[in-house]
């Protein structure tokens, strides 16, 4: 028996690969113009502003939470998920910090199609593609903590786009990194109640094969996207 | 039937895989083509963006200048009065405690003035069928602050306007122009050095009174 029916369904798959893009189109990704006054404007330790700033990017950081939706889609457990996402915090909170202290400037194009192909990878390996085409399975602990390094890079380099004043940069940066996981942390409420919901569905192991082809065509969106800007910027 | 493996995936059938991930490459390159690339980068390798009214979105985004500056900045080179712009983008400037964060400002203007400060309370009278002109002397970038009213709230043609110093005949700028009114406000940061201020016209069959109120800091008021 085969997971994904073929025939008058599949345009539900087209719609929300739409719907992903179509909110990349509306949310601008990154810290918004308005923050970015802000951020350029402000001298000293601002601890609140920085934690609603790293809150704010997360929780409407879709690339972000496109990947989470990949890394949890098949996790059950509270303790899988914990162990998950704080493997994904670890390792995007380790280039986010060293990143803004060593003044890393890595290219945000390269760094941002490096995740949408992270969102890709989760989504194949989801449907065990490594397994059925490699014969390996590549450690996904391992996966998640590298993407999470990546993840770190491009908000570290975000960050640093903005000229972080010298004055108050550790607590700024900090505050800004708490931000991050509280956003990520509300935003994985919600991505989790919706999961639930859909796995509560009868329909939902027919669902998620094409819930996950259509997650690996946003990722692909979002690579093509940024590399062609990487290419031609 | 696939399969719900312990590491938290499932295995979907090598064919559909295959299929699902080519699929998947496809829709991603058709979005992209039509879509995504023509608005973000005004890339439109199909021409369908263009039809869609992508492209535009590109090109207004390209075109959008983020500091519009006033005619009025035109002030900062001052020579007598000394204006500063303040705009919250310049990076030399303290930060605004008062702007919402990230507000971007047209323009904000604080000058320190070298001349006095003044106020001037003046009555003209107009003859019936005749012009007459009050001036004032100001620096480029000087303030200028004005109310008149006639009196008895006849109307008259009013032109506010300045004219550089050393004008050639006809060299003159209008600022406010009102036909048929009994009273006029407004203010001013000179352009230009020179004379300015204010003509009426008296078009009625009887002398009119106009009482003529103005501060700022010029350094000079004459009716001519």
């Amino acid at each position: 028996m085969i997971f994904v029916k073929r025939g008058p369904n599949t345009w539900r798959w087209l719609l929300a690969a739409l719907l992903s893009v179509l909110a990349g189109a509306v949310l601008a990704h990154g810290v918004s113009e308005s923050d970015k006054g802000f951020l350029q404007g402000a001298a000293g330790v601002q601890i609140v502003p920085y934690l609603y700033l790293g809150a704010k990017h997360m929780a409407t950081g879709y690339d972000h939470l496109l990947f989470l939706v990949g890394v949890i889609f098949f996790l059950y457990r509270m303790k899988d998920i914990g162990l998950y996402v704080t493997l994904f915090a670890v390792g995007h909170s380790t280039t986010l910090l060293l990143g803004v202290l060593n003044g890393w400037h890595i290219n945000a194009y390269l760094v941002d199609a490096i995740i949408g192909l992270s969102i890709v990878y989760r989504a194949f390996d989801n449907l065990g593609g490594f397994q059925t085409f490699l014969k390996v399975q590549p450690n996904k602990k391992a996966a998640v903590l590298i993407f999470g390094f990546f993840h770190g890079l491009g908000l570290a380099t975000k960050l640093q786009d903005f000229s972080l004043s010298p004055d108050g940069l550790i607590p700024n940066m900090i505050a800004f990194n708490v931000g991050v996981e509280i956003g990520q942390l509300l935003a994985l409420s919600m991505i989790l109640i919706a999961m639930r919901y859909w796995r509560s569905t009868a329909s939902f192991a027919r669902h998620a094969v094409r819930g996950n082809f259509a997650l690996m065509t946003a990722g692909f969106v979002l690579a093509g996207f940024q590399f062609t800007g990487f290419l031609i910027k | 039937m696939s399969q719900t493996t312990q590491s938290g995936a499932i295995s979907a059938p090598k064919k559909e895989l295959l299929r699902g991930t080519v699929i998947a490459a496809i829709v991603a390159g058709v979005i992209l083509a039509i879509a995504v690339l023509p608005a973000e980068y005004g890339i439109d390798p199909t021409g369908i963006g263009k039809k869609l009214g992508l492209t535009a979105m590109h090109h207004a985004a390209a075109a959008t200048v983020p500091e519009a500056t006033p005619a009025s900045a035109s002030a900062t080179s001052a020579t007598v009065a000394k204006p500063t712009v303040a705009n919250l983008s310049a990076p030399a400037r303290k930060p605004s405690t008062v702007a919402a964060p990230g507000e971007e400002r047209g323009i904000t203007i604080a000058s320190a003035e070298t001349a006095p400060y003044r106020v001037d309370t003046m009555e003209i009278i107009l003859a019936p069928g005749k012009g007459l002109e009050v001036k004032t002397s100001l620096a480029k970038g000087a303030t200028l602050i004005y109310s008149w009213k006639t009196k008895g709230g006849e109307v008259l043609n009013h032109d506010f306007h300045g004219e550089p110093l050393n004008a050639k005949h006809d060299e003159f700028e209008s600022f406010i122009l009102e036909d048929n009114v009994s009273e006029s406000r407004g203010s001013l940061i000179a352009p230009f050095t020179g004379v300015h201020g204010w003509y009426w016209k008296n078009k009625n069959k009887t002398p009119v009174t106009v009482v003529l109120n103005a501060s700022g800091f010029y350094t000079d008021i004459v009716r001519k």
